[in-house]
């Protein structure tokens, strides 16, 4: 993979041979650069955006953030075969920036839907990605071990892409990701534990089963 | 995934065994631990049921979690003209201000200078005669994204600017020597709305303005002849608001060196600039009407009350009140009011031009924020209201939308009035219920306002919103029984007698809601970071000419980074983009135009910037 990677951002790019980006900014470079990079990750950054947000409008406009950092700075990458996790941790950058502000004052987008009013077919469709007990918890462990969590398992990030992409040292990513699955074992027991219990109470007041899945607008 | 190498906890550094063992079932997923520790593991799994299970579980969730990797989300076709659009836009910055500059150094030129650069763009009240230059460079189309989807091209064809009625762009921008200077470009042309703003060029023209002092805020008179500075003089505690007149005689040469010499002329006293008649006769829709039965509590009377009563909920304070006194300088310079810090976003110009008004209070912390008015003309600025309670909403012609915190058993809420300054009256409207700041289209219609609690700043005496909602409702039709008091005499539903749409919730620092003057059909909404409210995020929104409805599924401007403070005029909107927090870049101005032919966009000068509205 690293092979690759040299040669489709490097060598074809005229990066010094490949051998290191870091350099002078030139601007043909740096948008073929991005324009190969894009092709190659945006999906994939696109996915983790929305799997970090739950959010696809944002998710979208992070992701085209991400990759203009990506070109603003695309001469600070040492080495090309690092492109991958170094995209990864700007799109995280960007993403704990925006939770970080969200933390703050919680924007609600103007949708011109009112208060009760049918989720968009935007948000079902996500939701249909996305529902489930197992993203619930997700949302509640902390950002950084979400993130730890969703790279490592689904995005399939190497030990030291992980480091990279969450600007720690590797014995640290380690220990965030070892926490993550404790932290998300028990979110996730609790999801269970009170879906159960929705569950039971339905059923006594002989309603049947209570949705779940995410499309019902159960949550 | 595998990771190798990380370095062994002491075994006796655990609170106990169930614990670490957890951690280490947990660690070892993601690649081998020491050798003791998982002898040690495995023993421990042996006799404890809840630590097998807590191992059984890691790897289950590890399996779920790669489940949801078969479920890859799609992106939005149209990501990557976004993308390259953006990119595009980026590099147009880079070509002007140096490619081989890191971003930190893109404003070098002004930095060894020692020298803060301070835009401010006079956009919005600006009218035809008031261009200042014809050298204008047609924006570039080329390279600009106009494909959808492709995902292919960074450089797509070039793209058709849209035409508009030429306008012009004035900044001001601080030297060397701390001295101020106008800028200006005429803009006729923008790029469309789905390609990536166009650029505008140089200025066209520059010369000096004497701020006196530092400039936190300008404003730009409607007939282009004045501005009106709000500024602090380094200090929050001396703040003042001074009214400038505009030379635009003392032309130079943009590459020209800042001159040192003053003005070039002192200001004529503000009585000498052409006045405006005073309208006293409003057009308002909400205007309680003379045939609202009476209810018997309420007090003051629904007919008009005088504006320097207060509000019935907060007696005024006579020894507490900012000082207004007109001090003018040599250069002419008058200062309408001084020794205040002024509140809020609200201030603004009457769509007639003939009054400023603003909130302000005491810059000593004595009393709470009143409502002040300038007529054109005056020597200085007069307290509308004295209940230091009252925050500036904007203006229905040349009619004063106000609003004053009151105490309700249920907390501290918000009773809206209308305030003629010409006659110095103030009506209620309480059937405009719960509505903190409330900004009125042309029409009376509807208004954005805060609907909610509200709180008592700390840093200084004022009022806040504290949990509610900023909110599109509607402004003269509420279905509650008007009163004669700022009180609703009955509790109503207001969210649905007032249609309200939520445009934000939770607690909020500042916003700043503005309608396009006279047609009214856009609405642009500025809402404050909580961190920094100098710093926010705006949308515009279009308005049907015929019902009023507004677009709310579209917006032209989606929550675009702006800083406090922009333009919106007849068919343009200006704000200011702050620099990336990261250093990466620069700010600028950028400017949304309309017309009937198609909208778009262009950006002037990169920058530190304030836009004045």
């Amino acid at each position: 993979m690293a092979g690759a990677l040299h040669n489709q951002y490097g060598i074809s790019r005229g990066f010094g041979g490949g051998a290191a980006v870091t350099g002078a900014w030139e601007k043909d470079a740096a948008a073929g650069f991005v324009e190969e990079l894009f092709a190659a990750h945006h999906g994939e950054i696109y996915a983790y955006l929305i799997r970090m947000l739950r959010d696809p409008e944002l998710a979208a406009d992070l992701t085209q953030d991400a990759f203009v950092k990506a070109y603003r700075n695309y001469n600070v990458l040492e080495k090309p075969e690092n492109a991958r996790a170094w995209l990864y941790q700007i799109a995280h950058r960007v993403a704990l920036d925006h939770i970080r502000r969200q933390k703050i004052v919680r924007f609600m987008p103007w949708t011109g839907e009112s208060h009760g009013a049918a989720p968009s077919t935007e948000r079902l469709v996500m939701d249909a990605h996305l529902s489930g007990d197992l993203q619930r918890a997700l949302e509640k462990i902390p950002e950084r071990q979400r993130a730890a969590l969703l790279l490592a398992e689904l995005h399939d990030l190497t030990g030291l892409e992980l480091a990279s992409a969450l600007g720690v040292s590797h014995v640290a990513a380690r220990a965030l990701l070892t926490r993550a699955r404790e932290s998300l074992r028990q979110a996730l027991a609790s999801e269970r534990a009170a879906e159960a219990d929705a569950e039971a109470q339905a059923d006594a007041a002989g309603l049947g089963m209570t949705d779940r899945t995410g499309t019902g607008g159960s949550r | 995934m595998s990771l190798r190498g990380g370095r062994p906890r002491r075994p006796d550094a655990w609170s106990d065994s169930h614990d670490r063992a957890r951690f280490r079932a947990a660690e070892r997923l993601d690649g081998p631990i020491d050798a003791d520790e998982a002898a040690w593991l495995d023993d421990h799994l042996a006799t404890c049921g809840a630590c097998r299970q807590a191992d059984a579980d890691y790897a289950a969730q590890r399996l779920e979690l790669r489940a949801l990797a078969e479920r890859q989300p799609v992106p939005p076709r149209d990501l990557w003209a976004r993308t390259a659009a953006a990119i595009e836009q980026e590099a147009s910055f880079r070509e002007r201000t140096g490619a081989r500059r890191s971003p930190r150094s893109l404003l070098a030129p002004y930095a060894l200078l020692s020298a803060a650069l301070v835009v401010a763009v006079v956009v919005g009240t600006l009218t035809s005669s008031r261009h200042l230059g014809d050298d204008t460079t047609t924006p570039s189309g080329a390279g600009h994204s106009t494909t959808k989807g492709d995902g292919q091209s960074i450089h797509p064809p070039a793209v058709t600017p849209v035409p508009i009625p030429p306008r012009t762009v004035e900044w001001i921008t601080q030297d060397s020597n701390g001295e101020y200077r106008i800028q200006s470009a005429t803009v006729d042309e923008v790029c469309p709305a789905e390609a990536q703003p166009c650029d505008t060029t140089a200025a066209a023209e520059n010369h000096p303005v004497d701020l006196n002092g530092d400039a936190k805020t300008v404003f730009g008179s409607p007939d282009g002849k004045a501005i009106i500075v709000v500024g602090d003089n380094g200090s929050p505690q001396t703040g003042k608001v001074s009214v400038l007149k505009v030379n635009r005689t003392a032309v130079a040469s943009p590459s020209a060196p800042p001159s040192l010499a003053p003005t070039a002329s002192p200001l004529a006293t503000p009585t000498a600039s052409p006045t405006p008649p005073p309208t006293p006769t409003p057009t308002i829709r909400p205007t309680p009407s003379p045939t609202v039965p009476p209810t018997p509590t309420p007090t003051p009377p629904i007919s008009p009350t005088p504006p320097t009563s207060p509000p019935a909920s907060e007696p005024a304070s006579p020894s507490a009140s900012v000082d207004i006194s007109a001090s003018p300088s040599d250069d002419g310079t008058v200062q309408i009011a001084h020794d205040v810090i002024v509140v809020g976003q609200a201030a603004s110009y009457s769509p007639t031009g003939a009054w400023f008004a603003f909130t302000a209070r005491p810059a000593d912390g004595s009393a709470g924020p009143d409502i002040y008015a300038w007529r054109v003309g005056d020597a200085e600025a007069h307290p509308m209201t004295t209940d230091h309670r009252s925050e500036l909403g904007g203006w229905i012609g040349d009619v004063i939308v106000g609003s004053t915190a009151i105490e309700t058993p249920d907390g501290t809420q918000a009773a809206s009035f209308i305030l003629d300054p010409a006659t110095e009256k103030l009506t209620y409207v309480p059937q405009t219920g719960n509505a903190w700041r409330p900004s009125v289209d042309p029409f009376g219609r509807q208004a954005v306002y805060w609907a909610g609690h509200l709180r008592a700043t700390i840093d200084a005496p004022g009022f806040a919103p504290q949990s509610g909602r900023l909110v599109l409702g509607s402004w003269g039709t509420g279905n509650s029984a008007p009163t004669d008091g700022p009180f609703p005499t009955a509790p109503v539903d207001q969210e649905k007698d007032r249609h309200e749409v939520t445009i934000a919730a939770g607690q909020m620092n500042d916003w700043d809601a503005r309608w396009e003057p006279n047609a009214g059909t856009k609405l642009a909404v500025w809402i404050a970071d909580a961190n920094d409210p100098s710093f926010g995020r705006l949308s515009l929104y279009s308005v049907d000419p015929f019902d009023g409805r507004v677009d709310l599924k579209n917006p032209l401007i989606n929550a675009r980074r702006a800083k406090a403070g922009y333009a919106i005029a007849e068919g343009r909107l200006v704000w200011a983009e702050p620099a990336p927090a990261d250093g990466s870049g620069d700010g600028g101005v950028l400017m949304f135009a309309w017309t009937d032919k198609g909208s778009g966009e262009i950006e002037t000068a990169p920058g530190d910037v304030i836009v004045i509205r």
